[in-house]
C-alpha cells in the first residue's frame, strides 16, 4: 500500500477532492478544496492572520468560477 | 473561487529590457519576478515588514522618462528614442515603486561601488566569527561579502565592543556585534507580533538591539525574528551551536499546531530533526509560524512513546495485530473516537473502517484561545479532513459522556481510539474496563495501558500525508525521518483491517462498492 | 573702509534698551506685519513669498515659497507648521540670538505663515541645550496669547492656531527635518525615507507640514511687510534678503554680522568687518557655511561660470557671500556658520575635531553613515595620535566617496564634505604628518605631542 494507491482511491469517492489532484503532484502551497457542504457548520475559528470566517463564507456561498 | 484582483501592468526597463510588472511593485520584487535569477541584494528590506530603507544595499540605478518641463513633451535623443534623466545618486530599490517607464540598472559600476561600500561599512566593525557562528551557510552577509566583498580588510583600527550573548526572552539568544541593525526584528515584534518589545539604544556605531527595561522577547513568535535575522545576531536559544545548516536535509511540512496549518520546513540529519522553520505561503502563514510549534518535534523521542504493536501487552507482528483489530470489530456494537490528528488518507480508512464495522463515530474538540495570528482555536490539523473524508458530519463534541452512557447500557461493546485518552473525556477507567479497546496512537496514555490490542502510529515528520486547514486548503507533508523502528504507516495498518473487515459475512457489495473499484491492492 | 550692515532680522538684536517682552516689540511696531497679514488672502501671502525668493536659511538654501508650494492641501488632513529651532550646525549662532533677544519676531513670522498655509498647529522644536531660550520662548507665547495675536480666533479674524514649544532631546540629527518631526512625535531622531515621506506630504503625523529654520520664519514677516518684490531688491536675482554671518575662529572680532546677499566678499568680511587677523598670522583655509560646508584654501583660484553666465575669476577674499557664489566655488553659504582659520592650524587635527563631532552625532540608522563616520574619526584620531600612515589620506578620501549620496538623510554628505574637501586641498598635510612621525619614530622620539580635541 502506497500512498498513491491510498489517494486513487480517496479520488474515486470523494467529490471535493475532483479528479486530478493526485498527492504527489499537490502543489507546495496546497490547494483551496470546494467547501460549500460545510458552510452552516459552526467552526470555532475566529479571524486570524489569513481566515476571516466571516469573509470565507461569503467567498463560499456564491462561488464565481474565473 | 475567487475573483483575482486586476492588476494594473507598467512598463519598465530593468538593464536594458523593457519588462512588464504590476504597477507600484518595488524594484526588488520587480527584478525578482523578471530577473531570470537576478537578485537586488538586501538585508532590512523583507516583503512582509514595512519598509526601513536602512541597509543601503538594494541601490539600483533610476531614471525616468525626460519630459519638458513647460510644455509637458517627451524629450528625444538624437536618434529620436526617449532621453532618460537619470538621478545623479543611485536609490534604494526597496523604496522605489515601479512606474511607467522607469530605467532601472542593477549592475552599473554605481551600483556595483555603491554596494561594495556598503559591504566594506557592514564587515569592518563584524566580528567575523563565522567558524563558530549558526548563521554561517544561510548568513545573507556571508554570501553578499563572498560576492561584493573586497576580500581583504583596509580597517585597521579597533572594533567595536558589544554584548555577545544577551538573553533576550525564553528562546532566544542575541549577539549584538554580528547585529547589522536593519531592524527586521523590530518592526516584525511590532507589525505582526504586535509585541513591540524590541528596540535600538545608544547612538549611531554604538547602536544596540535590545528589548525595553522590563520587556521580554516572550511572544509565540519570537523565533521569527532568528529566522528574519539577516545575520547571526538573534539565534534559537534551542538551535544554538548544535548544527552546521548545511549538514540538514529539509523536508516540507506542516504545522499540527491548530487548524491554520502553517506551511513548515524541517531540517533533519542522520534520522534526527534539528529545527523546524516556517516555509513561506502568502494564503496561509507568509512567512511566520509560532514558536510552539517549532517545539513539537521535541515529542518524538518521548519516553511514552508508543513503539510495539500489542495484543493483551504482548509484541506482536503488525499484521497480526491488525488481523486481531479487525476480529475484534466485527463483534459488533463498535464506537469509533476518531481523531482531526490524523491524516486525510487515515480518516479515509477510519471512515471506510466504521462503515464497515458499523461503528458509531465519535471526535472530540480540541479548542484554545486564539492569538488572531496563526495559532487558531481549533487545536487539531485537519478537523476539515474528516468532514470532507465523510468521517464525521458534525464537529466534534466536548467530551464522551454519551460514550460513557452507550458502554454502561451494553450498547458499546468495543471501542476504536485514535489518539484520544478516553479516560480525560468523561469515560473513567472502571467504565472503561467494560469495554475491548483497541488504541490507535503515538504516545502512551491511561487508554493505551488499559487497551486490549495497541496500534502504534507515526507521527507527522515520519509520514507522508494530507491535512485539510481551516479555509479547506489540503496540503501535503513529507516523512523527515524515519520513525521508531517497525511502526508501519498508519495508513498501511488502516487498510489491512478495513479489508479484512469487508470479508466479513453480511456485508452490501454496496458498501464494498462505495469502497472504490481497487479493493484491496496489496 | 567699513561695511555698513543691512539690520533686518537682527535689527534689534543687541540694541540698547531693547528687551524681549510683547511691550518692547510692540512698541517698535511689532505684530503691525501680523494685524497686515490676516487682512490678506493666504494665497497671495504664499505668492509673495514666493516672489521674494527668500531661500532657506537653515543650511539647504532651498526657495522657502518653493516648498510651500508642495504642501499637499488635497489630502484634508491638518497642515503643521514647524520651525526648526535645533540650530547644532558648527558655526552657527544666530538663532540663539533671535530667540533670546527677539522672539517675537519669531513669532509674529510664524504666525503670519501659519495663516499663510492655513496651518491647524505650529510647533518650534527648539534645541534641548537652549535651556533659557526655552523659557523665554514659553513666555512670549503666553504673551502672545494674551493679546490674542495667537490662540483661538486670531485678532477675530476666525483663523486659529496655537504654537506649541517642544525641546529637543540633544542630538544634532534632531535639525534634520524629517527627524525632527520623528522626534516630535516622541521617536529616535531617526531620518526618515523620502520618497514617501516628504513632509510636505507625509510629515508630522503623517500630515502635510512644513518646516523652516528660525530665520526663514523671521523674514516672512518682513516679506508681508516690504512685499515679496520688495524683499527680492534686497540682495541679489536668485539671492535675496540679508544672511547673519556667524563668523568664528582665528579673527580679532568674531560674532554675528547681517549683510544683504552678496553685499560684502569673504575678504571684506574677515578684514574689514571682523577686524583680520591676528598679528603675523596669515590665512590658511575657510569653512563659509558651517562645518559641513566644503573648505575653501586660502591660496586657491577659483574660475567658471555663474548660473547666469558671467564668468568670474576669484581669490578666496573676492567670493561675494552669497548662495550662489559660495556654490559655484564649490561650497555653500549653509547655515551662515563662516570658519577661519590661520596659519597655525593643523589641518589633520582641525579634521580630527570635524569627524569626531560627526562620528557622534550619526543616529546609527543607515549602514554607510553609521559605519563609514566613526570610522574616518577613528582614522583622523590615529592620525593625531601619532600612528599616521601616508595612504590614510587616500583612504579618507575613499571612506568618505562611499558615504556620500548613499543615506537616508543629508547627513552623509554633511560628514563626508569636510573630508573629502581637507583631502582634496591639503592632502599634502596629511602626507607630512605621517612623514613627520616617522622620522620621529626613527629617532626614538614621541611621535605626537598631546592634543586636545574638542
Amino acid at each position: 500500500m502506497t500512498i498513491d494507491s491510498v489517494w486513487e482511491r480517496m479520488v474515486a469517492t470523494i467529490d471535493q477532492l475532483g479528479d486530478s489532484l493526485r498527492w504527489r503532484t499537490l502543489p507546495e502551497k496546497g490547494v483551496a478544496l470546494d467547501a460549500t457542504a460545510f458552510l452552516d457548520l459552526g467552526f470555532v475559528e475566529t479571524k486570524n492572520l489569513k481566515y476571516d470566517p466571516a469573509a470565507f463564507k461569503e467567498a463560499h456561498a456564491a462561488p464565481v468560477e474565473v | 473561487m475567487k475573483i483575482e484582483s486586476i492588476v494594473e501592468n507598467v512598463t519598465i526597463n530593468i538593464d536594458g529590457q523593457d519588462v512588464e510588472v504590476p504597477k507600484g511593485i518595488n524594484i526588488i520584487e520587480a527584478v525578482k519576478m523578471v530577473g531570470k535569477g537576478k537578485e537586488v541584494p538586501h538585508y532590512c528590506y523583507h516583503p512582509k515588514l514595512t519598509i526601513a530603507g536602512n541597509c543601503r544595499m538594494c541601490m539600483v540605478e533610476m531614471g525616468m522618462p525626460m519630459r519638458d518641463r513647460a510644455t509637458g513633451e517627451a524629450v528625444l535623443e538624437e536618434d529620436g528614442t526617449q532621453k532618460i534623466a537619470w538621478m545623479p545618486k543611485p536609490t534604494i530599490g526597496c523604496a522605489t515603486n515601479a512606474s511607467p517607464g522607469m530605467h532601472i540598472l542593477t549592475g552599473s559600476e554605481m551600483v556595483k561601488e555603491s554596494r561594495n561600500g556598503v559591504t566594506e561599512f557592514l564587515l569592518i566593525n563584524h566580528p567575523l566569527d563565522c567558524p563558530i557562528c549558526d548563521q554561517a551557510g544561510e548568513c545573507r552577509l556571508q554570501e553578499f561579502s563572498a560576492e561584493h566583498g573586497r576580500g581583504y580588510s583596509r580597517f585597521i583600527e579597533d572594533k567595536n565592543v558589544k554584548p555577545k550573548r544577551t538573553r533576550l526572552g525564553p528562546n532566544v539568544t542575541l549577539d549584538d556585534e554580528r547585529c547589522i541593525l536593519c531592524s527586521r526584528c523590530v518592526r516584525f515584534s511590532k507589525e505582526v507580533a504586535d509585541d513591540d518589545v524590541l528596540g535600538f539604544v545608544d547612538r549611531g556605531t554604538y547602536s544596540t538591539l535590545t528589548c525595553f527595561p522590563g520587556k521580554e522577547l516572550s511572544h509565540n513568535y519570537s523565533l521569527n525574528t532568528v529566522d528574519i535575522c539577516p545575520v547571526g545576531a538573534l539565534t534559537s536559544t534551542d538551535f544554538r551551536f548544535k548544527m552546521r545548516v548545511w549538514f540538514l536535509k529539509r523536508t516540507h511540512s506542516i504545522c499540527t499546531e491548530s487548524s491554520v496549518g502553517a506551511n513548515t520546513e524541517i531540517w533533519s540529519r542522520e534520522g534526527k530533526i534539528y529545527r523546524i522553520t516556517p516555509r513561506r505561503n502568502d494564503e496561509v502563514n507568509d512567512t511566520w509560524m509560532t514558536d510552539t510549534g517549532r517545539a513539537l518535534y521535541k515529542e518524538i523521542e518521548s519516553e511514552d512513546r508508543l513503539v510495539h504493536y500489542t495484543i493483551e501487552g504482548v509484541h506482536k507482528a503488525s499484521g497480526e495485530a491488525a488481523v486481531a483489530a479487525a476480529e475484534l470489530l466485527k463483534s459488533g456494537k463498535i464506537a469509533m473516537v476518531g481523531s482531526a490528528h490524523s491524516s486525510v488518507e487515515e480518516q479515509f480508512f477510519y471512515k471506510a473502517i466504521a462503515e464497515r464495522s458499523g461503528a458509531k463515530v465519535s471526535l472530540v474538540s480540541h479548542n484554545g484561545d486564539g492569538d488572531g495570528l496563526l495559532q487558531s482555536e481549533d487545536r487539531t490539523p485537519n478537523l476539515r479532513g474528516a468532514l470532507v473524508t465523510g468521517l464525521i458530519s458534525e464537529l466534534p463534541s466536548e467530551n464522551l459522556e454519551a460514550l460513557a452512557r452507550d458502554i454502561n447500557s451494553g450498547a458499546v461493546k468495543t471501542i476504536l481510539a485514535v489518539n484520544e485518552d478516553l479516560t480525560e473525556l468523561g469515560i473513567s477507567k472502571d467504565v472503561l474496563a467494560k469495554a475491548k479497546v483497541i488504541y490507535v496512537g503515538s504516545h502512551a496514555n491511561r487508554t493505551s495501558e488499559v487497551a486490549n490490542i495497541v496500534l502504534p502510529s507515526l507521527m507527522v515528520f515520519e509520514k507522508d500525508g494530507s491535512f485539510i486547514n481551516q479555509s479547506f486548503r489540503i496540503q501535503r507533508f513529507k516523512a523527515a525521518i524515519p520513525g521508531p523502528l517497525g511502526v508501519q504507516p498508519d495508513f498501511t495498518v488502516l487498510e489491512k483491517i478495513a479489508a479484512a473487515l469487508a470479508e466479513r459475512e453480511g456485508y452490501s457489495d454496496d458498501h464494498r462498492l462505495s469502497m472504490g473499484a481497487h479493493g484491496s491492492d496489496n | 573702509m567699513s561695511h555698513q550692515e543691512t539690520r533686518l532680522i537682527f535689527k534689534h538684536i543687541d540694541e540698547e534698551g531693547y528687551t524681549n517682552d510683547i511691550d518692547c516689540y510692540v512698541k517698535n511696531g511689532g505684530y503691525d506685519q501680523l494685524k497686515k497679514a490676516v487682512t490678506m488672502q493666504p494665497e497671495d501671502i504664499c505668492a509673495e513669498v514666493l516672489t521674494s525668493g527668500v531661500r532657506g536659511r537653515g543650511g539647504a538654501g532651498f526657495p522657502a515659497g518653493m516648498k510651500w508650494k508642495f504642501l499637499d492641501r488635497k489630502s484634508g488632513k491638518p497642515i503643521y507648521l514647524i520651525c526648526n529651532a535645533d540650530e547644532s550646525e558648527p558655526g552657527t549662532f544666530k538663532d540663539r540670538q533671535i530667540i533670546h533677544q527677539d522672539p517675537h519676531q519669531l513669532i509674529e513670522g510664524m504666525i503670519c505663515a501659519a495663516f499663510a498655509i492655513q496651518a491647524k498647529l505650529a510647533f518650534i522644536y527648539v534645541r534641548g541645550e537652549f535651556f533659557e531660550g526655552y523659557k523665554i520662548l514659553e513666555r512670549a507665547i503666553e504673551e502672545a496669547r494674551e493679546k490674542n495675536f495667537l490662540g483661538d480666533n486670531i485678532l477675530g479674524t476666525g483663523y486659529s492656531c496655537d504654537i506649541i514649544v517642544h525641546r529637543g532631546a540633544g542630538a544634532y540629527i534632531c535639525g534634520e527635518e524629517t527627524g525632527l518631526i520623528e522626534s516630535l512625535e516622541g521617536f529616535r531622531a531617526n531620518p526618515r525615507i523620502k520618497p514617501p515621506y516628504f513632509p510636505a506630504a507625509l510629515g508630522a503625523y503623517q500630515c502635510p507640514t512644513i518646516v523652516n529654520n528660525v530665520e526663514t520664519l523671521c523674514d516672512v514677516k518682513h516679506i508681508i511687510e516690504m512685499g515679496g518684490e520688495g524683499f527680492a531688491k534686497i540682495g541679489t536675482p536668485g539671492n535675496t534678503g540679508t544672511r547673519i554671518w556667524c563668523v568664528s575662529g582665528h579673527v580679532q572680532k568674531p560674532g554675528y554680522y547681517e549683510f544683504a546677499c552678496a553685499d560684502i566678499t569673504l575678504g571684506q568680511l574677515i578684514y574689514d568687518v571682523c577686524g583680520g587677523l591676528k598679528p603675523g598670522r596669515k590665512l590658511k583655509a575657510v569653512i563659509p557655511g558651517g562645518s559641513s560646508s566644503k573648505i575653501l584654501r586660502a591660496d586657491e583660484r577659483f574660475t567658471g561660470k555663474l548660473k547666469d553666465g558671467t564668468e568670474y575669476d576669484w581669490g578666496i577674499e573676492d567670493i561675494p557671500m552669497d548662495f550662489d557664489s559660495l556654490m559655484a566655488v564649490g561650497s555653500m553659504s549653509g547655515s551662515g556658520g563662516v570658519i577661519v582659520m590661520d596659519d597655525t592650524t593643523d589641518m589633520v587635527e582641525a579634521l580630527a575635531n570635524i569627524n569626531y563631532f560627526y562620528a557622534h552625532e550619526s543616529c546609527g540608522q543607515c549602514t554607510p553613515c553609521r559605519e563609514g563616520v566613526p570610522w574616518m574619526r577613528k582614522v583622523t584620531q590615529r592620525m593625531v595620535d601619532g600612528e599616521a600612515r601616508e595612504e590614510d589620506a587616500d583612504l579618507l578620501k575613499s571612506i568618505a566617496d562611499q558615504i556620500a549620496g548613499r543615506t537616508i538623510c543629508a547627513f552623509g554628505e554633511a560628514a563626508s564634505w569636510p573630508v573629502q574637501s581637507f583631502i582634496a586641498k591639503f592632502k599634502d598635510e596629511f602626507v607630512e604628518k605621517a612623514q613627520e612621525q616617522a622620522a620621529r619614530r626613527k629617532e626614538g622620539k614621541e611621535t605626537a605631542e598631546a592634543t586636545t580635541l574638542i
